[in-house]
């Protein structure tokens, strides 16, 4: 079963978030911050997936997305700015999904990744 | 809505534009009737069938764009753009001085279809001389005028387009996303409806998907025949997976490849010809697609 882990700031889209990644077969972590995800990944049974958003800080999630080659990291975020995205992925991000979004918007972002 | 309506509208369908409903299909023809009747001021469905009983031609025409648009998105089944993609550097190979590149994306909605081919060939950085024309055909006048514009909203984007792909191709506008002009101006968008010849000959890729399945079984031949007068010997054509030729002689299946057929020519075609298309059948003229090619 493929794994997917969620450090994102808001409770609410992380529920959302939850539900459409076990509808789609994944067994999901949640974690409220850098730190204690960063222990996770470290584990044997690494998640396939990260989604994040774009308020964690700059530096630990550039190193974090560093440390972890093998590891698809996804941002959500409400900020659809052409810079702001460039960005993201200037730090590392395999892909970026745009707020608001649907099941299909999610599962098309999964597949263009890999794992789906 | 009536049966006696339902078949009505079904026949209408069928007669002008070859499209066949089944009566399970009577809630998808509610569904999207609701808008024709708004926008024409008509209170219930029996006043859209009465007009359409004069010979209310616009009207007549709203009702088939509405029925026979599908629901689209970028870089759909990506094992047709590997086949695209593999078959467009074989022509290359097999004939080096080949100056144009011409495909068609036949029922092509909003053009999610057309913009992903002209994207893929713009990836495959093909030499400067060749010149790419995409021809995008479809019977709706008003999802013909949208796909022109280029203009995508933030949910369509993001269905099947890799974000490095929307950033490099696409121009936010507001809340929409905007094709750039390089890319559009390579894809010509025409109103056309299949049961009638198209206009521009000599394709060397003809993509019908998804639209011979809700077409009558005399209707998807006409389709294929026009198809057949306007394509390449040798030339590609990719129908839906689930779709059928009707064991066209003229086509021949590609193996490996679902939906993908090599026109080998028609009997009424001068012999010359035909020898060439029989020649280039001996050869596979790309590989079989590989699994989970990433396409950007």
């Amino acid at each position: 079963m493929k794994t997917a882990l969620i450090v994102l700031d808001s409770k609410a889209m992380t529920f959302i978030l939850q539900k459409m990644l076990e509808d789609l077969g994944f067994s999901v972590f949640v974690r409220s911050d850098l730190e204690t995800a960063h222990d996770l990944l470290g584990q044997e049974n690494s998640p396939d997936v990260v989604f994040l958003d774009k308020t964690i800080h700059e530096e630990p999630t550039a190193s974090l997305i560093q440390t972890f080659p093998n590891i698809k990291f996804i941002y959500v975020s409400k900020e659809t700015a052409p810079e702001q995205i460039q960005a993201a992925l200037d730090l590392g991000a395999t892909e970026y999904i745009m707020k608001p979004f649907d099941h299909d918007i999610l599962q098309s972002k999964l597949s263009l990744v890999g794992l789906l | 809505m009536t049966p006696n309506d339902f078949k009505f509208i079904a026949e209408l369908l069928k007669e002008k534009s070859g499209f066949s409903l089944t009566a399970n299909q009577i809630y998808l023809l509610e569904s999207r009737l609701g808008p024709i009747l708004r926008q024409n001021n008509l209170i219930s469905l029996e006043d859209l069938i009465n007009s359409l009983r004069l010979n209310n031609v616009e009207l007549r025409d709203s009702v088939i764009e509405a029925v026979s648009i599908n629901n689209t998105r970028f870089f759909r089944n990506k094992y047709v753009f590997t086949a695209i993609e593999g078959f467009v550097k074989a022509c290359l190979e097999e004939k080096p001085l080949t100056k144009k590149i011409k495909i068609l994306s036949a029922g092509c909605a909003s053009g999610q279809e057309p913009v992903s081919i002209a994207i893929l060939l713009q990836e495959m950085n093909l030499p400067s001389d060749v010149k790419i024309d995409v021809y995008a055909l479809d019977m709706s006048k008003q999802i013909i005028a949208r796909a022109k514009q280029g203009t995508y909203t933030h949910y369509e984007v993001q269905k099947g387009l890799s974000i490095q792909s929307l950033l490099k191709y696409f121009i936010q506008q507001e809340e929409a996303w905007k094709l750039k002009p390089e890319i559009l101006k390579n894809i010509h968008y025409q109103v056309h409806n299949m049961m009638k010849p198209l206009y521009e000959k000599n394709f060397d890729v003809v993509l019908c998907r998804n639209m011979l399945s809700y077409m009558t079984e005399t209707a998807q031949k006409t389709a294929i025949s026009h198809i057949e007068n306007s394509l390449e010997e040798g030339g590609l054509l990719i129908i839906g997976a689930s779709e059928t030729l009707h064991d066209n002689p003229n086509f021949e299946k590609i193996p490996g490849q679902l939906g993908c057929y090599r026109f080998i020519g028609t009997p009424s075609m001068p012999q010359k010809e035909q020898n060439t298309a029989w020649t280039l059948i001996k050869k596979p003229l790309f590989k079989p697609a590989v699994p989970n090619r990433k396409i950007p």
